[in-house]
């Protein structure tokens, strides 16, 4: 017997080497495979682009790219399904709208180039552009509008819902030819042109056709395939990870600085930057706080800082019976006064939050009330305290009822900081002897989360206080009540402001709301508004950010001015 | 036909993927909250609004018939929509296990050829200076966090090579070579990080599987009787060697449609673990359940390889079952 054979026969099976080999060679050949038919379509590849971020010839003339990083993708241009920031974006790019926000933050007309109101609030009537066209070519005209609306609220129990609230007390809309709207309100409503600055515009000649038996159409279609557009930009090449527009010839509106706007994925924040420190992208948005003064430190990008709708807030749940100084104004208050907002201001958002108590934010100027506040002193806190009833046992733990006062604050994985306030105001309570627990959730969890005590939330604010100040009152009208906090003298004063059409008279109210919201019953505790920052390669100037950055669904046009100049 | 060994385990692996797709089912809905839950705090959503959300995707209806209709979509191998793109599960994950399969593989590949290749000279060296070294490296590496040397490598290479996505949009009408490079490119810091954080472990395996045979009574009269050691090595001791890293190549490739998830998230790689990473965030149940019994069959099948590959190999395990049978 051989020795091959009996070290063969001895051990354990044969061809082990020559396995290795065969192992080899065929990982080889399914790695070269793989690649090879990832260019002929196994995988989606590059479609007609046209152009490139340097300028790069297509189809025959020279395009101006302008590549945006974001941190979530375009996933669907379908308003009732929307679910990521960017398709949030992207949908005031991509339909048109009555009426919009100018950079300044003022109301201006988009489709609708002008529009009077009846004097008794109840009638509007819009004048839209003469000879619009979706980017299809079809005429765009008021009987689209019509046309949207009115589905809207015929499918508002089912597929629109999430659009239902803008047209919310519509009682009739008409559009007697193609450039005359006319919207008839059940009652006077203030914040109409407000709530239609949010609902985009449809084509009737695309949408009617995918409706269905009762709106069951409207889940499935994901306008993106192709899209028909009445925006600035229409879609050119769609992927998960990166969405090509291109404009739209048959845009109404102010022509955009530049040809395309693409828009790329960015899972990693870290990798975003170092994009635009490459020069890979132009623009950049959603920059952690904590990374906003690295960022700036990087030559040629220009960071521009501007007011904020982004606001950091804790709030309590006021459906806790088993927890009832939860209830009482006077804890709140104390609380109030316990939160360093200067603090957590400077060393968990690194100086990029402006402290402020009110859930109105100093970026909209009319109606924020200055004068409300809630400053930082512990010794008031404690006097509030004690004179309430909640006084300290002799370890120096505080009492409600005889029992030492404990509740659990939760955060959440996607607020930036959260984390961190939460041991910035758990340091504060601990010194007036309240004990404070976390759990960490994620947004569906928090959401979801009904047995809380109180949690740490960011959140938006918007351009009319109506939307903000609704939330404080009593369900179901509130829609989403986070405290569950319900007064009806609070909601009085929301329906007089809601009604009010003289705008200073309106203006003291909603000042007076929140001097009660905060200094009174203290039902939310804001921290302040975190800065909005347009970031992006020197190349590139004119973009106006208001508020949050140029690339904003508030006031899209602030992108569309931007322009290359290097 | 079918040997009663080979039988048993398609059987176990149909077992395997029906509970598999039985717990796909069950495990999401158990997480708090649903798609509906992310729209709670948009203004003028109400909670009739948020029941309308829930009736539009089916989710009102009572769980044993939503199971039912996910069984009967499953039958006819359909996997049924997004809940937030509304496009087909089907194929957003082929998309996704397309993008995964390349960058995994390749980077599989090498760590599967370095590794073995550093535990075959660990072992044959074994001892020394360069057993030392390379043990320590591979460990070394095993024990770095995935996400981290994914950072250090932006850091360090973001300036010559891409750091996110897998194509560069801005491509126009590439050929296939030209695609093949823009492809490969984005490839190159991926599959490298993922690479050498696998690298550690076929090291480290290979070297022990390598020591453990050399000490064997075959390998010592193989000496005894002249031959040289690298005709030893080369001729039994790998041959014998190769059962156990077979095997884990075999198990490893079942890892393959999975992809990374932090590898992926951190160079925003399109494939299954950052699908899985969104899906997760927007309780899109439908990409989630289509994403793990995609995972799963593919580890079970993979699984069975290396089951089948081992009779194979070791007919000592076949030899046995029928022994037992008779």
């Amino acid at each position: 017997m051989s020795t091959e054979g009996t070290a063969a026969a001895g051990g354990p099976g044969g061809g082990g080497q020559g396995s290795l080999r065969r192992l080899v060679a065929c990982l080889s050949v399914a790695v070269l495979a793989l690649a090879a038919c990832s260019a002929g379509g196994g995988a989606p590849g590059p479609e007609e682009t046209g152009a490139a971020g340097d300028g790069e010839v297509a189809g025959g003339g020279e395009e101006v790219v302008l590549r945006v990083g974001a941190s979530d993708a375009f996933t669907i241009g379908n308003p009732f399904n929307q679910v990521s920031l960017t398709d949030a974006r992207m949908r005031s790019y991509i339909h048109p709208f009555l009426v919009s926000y100018s950079p300044e933050g003022e109301l201006i007309g988009s489709f609708a180039q002008d529009w009077t109101v009846s004097d008794d609030g109840l009638t509007y009537t819009f004048d839209t552009v003469e000879d619009a066209r979706w980017s299809d070519g079809e005429p765009l005209t008021a009987r689209d509008a019509a046309y949207t609306i009115d589905m809207v609220l015929r499918y508002r129990d089912g597929a629109t819902a999430r659009r239902a609230g803008q047209v919310a007390g519509i009682t009739s809309v008409e559009a007697p030819d193609d450039d005359t709207l006319v919207l008839t309100y059940e009652e006077v409503n203030v914040s109409a042109l407000d709530l239609l600055s949010q609902l985009p515009i449809l084509a009737e000649h695309v949408w009617s056709e995918i409706e269905g038996d009762d709106g069951e159409g409207l889940a499935a279609f994901t306008n993106t395939d192709p899209m028909v557009s009445g925006g600035p930009f229409v879609l050119r090449d769609f992927r998960e990870e990166v969405s090509v527009f291109e404009v739209n010839e048959h845009w109404y509106g102010p022509q955009p600085g530049f040809d395309v706007l693409a828009v790329t994925l960015f899972s990693n924040p870290d990798a975003m930057v170092g994009a635009l420190r490459d020069g890979d992208v132009d623009m950049i948005v959603g920059v952690p706080p904590t990374a906003v003064e690295s960022v700036r430190a990087l030559d040629g990008v220009v960071v521009t800082e501007v007011a904020g709708s982004q606001y950091q807030y804790m709030y309590p749940n006021l459906d806790r019976d088993d927890k009832p100084y939860l209830l009482d104004p006077a804890f709140r208050r104390a609380v109030g006064h316990a939160i360093d907002r200067d603090a957590i201001a400077g060393n968990v958002f690194d100086g990029t939050l402006a402290p402020n108590p009110s859930s109105i934010g100093p970026y909209t100027p009319d109606w924020h009330n200055p004068d409300v506040e809630q400053p930082f002193d512990l010794d008031l806190a404690d006097q509030i305290l004690t004179e309430a009833g909640y006084t300290l046992d002799d370890s120096g733990r505080r009492l409600a009822d005889g029992e030492p006062i404990s509740f659990e604050i939760f955060t959440v994985t996607t607020n930036d900081g959260g984390a961190r306030t939460y041991e910035a105001i758990a340091r504060t309570l601990a010194e007036l002897g309240i004990e404070t627990t976390t759990r960490v959730l994620d947004p569906a969890g928090a959401n979801d989360y009904e047995n809380f005590d109180a949690g740490i939330f960011n959140g938006s604010s918007t351009m009319d206080p109506s939307r903000e100040l609704r939330i404080f009152t009593c369900p179901p009208d509130s829609g989403f009540n986070p405290t569950s906090f319900c007064d009806p003298s609070y909601d009085e004063l929301f329906e007089q402001q809601a009604t009010e059409l003289d705008a200073g008279a309106r203006r003291e109210i909603v000042h007076e709301m929140q001097r009660w919201l905060v200094e009174e019953q203290s039902v939310l505790w804001v921290l302040g508004y975190q800065n909005g920052y347009v970031i992006h390669r020197a190349e590139w100037s004119g973009f106006e950010g208001y508020p949050d950055a140029a690339f904003s669904f508030w006031a899209p046009f602030g992108l569309l001015s931007g322009h290359r100049t290097g | 036909m079918f040997s009663r060994y080979t039988l048993r385990r398609l059987v176990f692996a149909a077992t395997t993927v029906f509970v598999a797709a039985t717990l796909n089912f069950l495990i999401f809905r158990a997480l708090p909250g649903d798609v509906a839950s992310l729209y709670t705090r948009e203004p003028g959503v109400t909670q009739e609004t948020l029941e309308a959300i829930r009736r539009q995707h089916g989710l009102d209806r009572p769980l044993l018939a939503q199971y039912g209709s996910y069984l009967l979509e499953l039958s006819r191998g359909d996997l049924g929509a997004s809940l937030v793109t509304a496009r087909p599960v089907t194929t957003t994950l082929r998309t996704a296990v397309w993008n995964s399969a390349q960058m995994t593989l390749v980077g599989t590949a090498f760590a599967i050829v370095l590794g073995i290749t550093a535990g075959v000279v660990a072992a044959w060296r074994r001892r020394s200076r360069l057993d030392t070294v390379t043990l320590g490296s591979a460990l070394f590496l095993y024990s770095l966090p995935s996400q981290w040397l994914g950072l250090m490598m932006i850091v360090a290479f973001g300036a010559y090579l891409p750091t996110s996505g897998r194509q560069d949009p801005f491509l126009l009408d590439p050929g296939t070579l030209e695609h093949l490079l823009d492809v490969g490119r984005h490839l190159v810091l991926p599959s490298l990080t993922l690479g050498l954080v696998l690298f550690g472990q076929y090291a480290v395996l290979s070297r022990s599987a390598l020591l453990s045979t050399l000490g064997d009574d075959y390998v010592l009269t193989a000496k005894a009787k002249g031959l040289r050691e690298r005709t030893i090595m080369r001729r039994h001791v790998l041959r014998n060697a190769m059962l156990p890293i077979s095997t884990l190549v075999a198990l490893s490739l079942g890892a393959i449609v999975s992809g990374s998830i932090l590898i992926e998230t951190v160079f925003s790689w399109p494939g299954v673990g950052s699908l899985i990473y969104r899906s997760v965030q927007l309780r899109d149940w439908p990409v989630l359940q289509g994403a793990f019994l995609v995972i799963t069959m593919s580890t079970v099948l993979f699984n069975l390889i290396a089951d089948l590959l081992y009779g194979v190999l070791d007919p000592r395990v076949t030899r046995g079952t029928r022994e037992r049978g008779a």
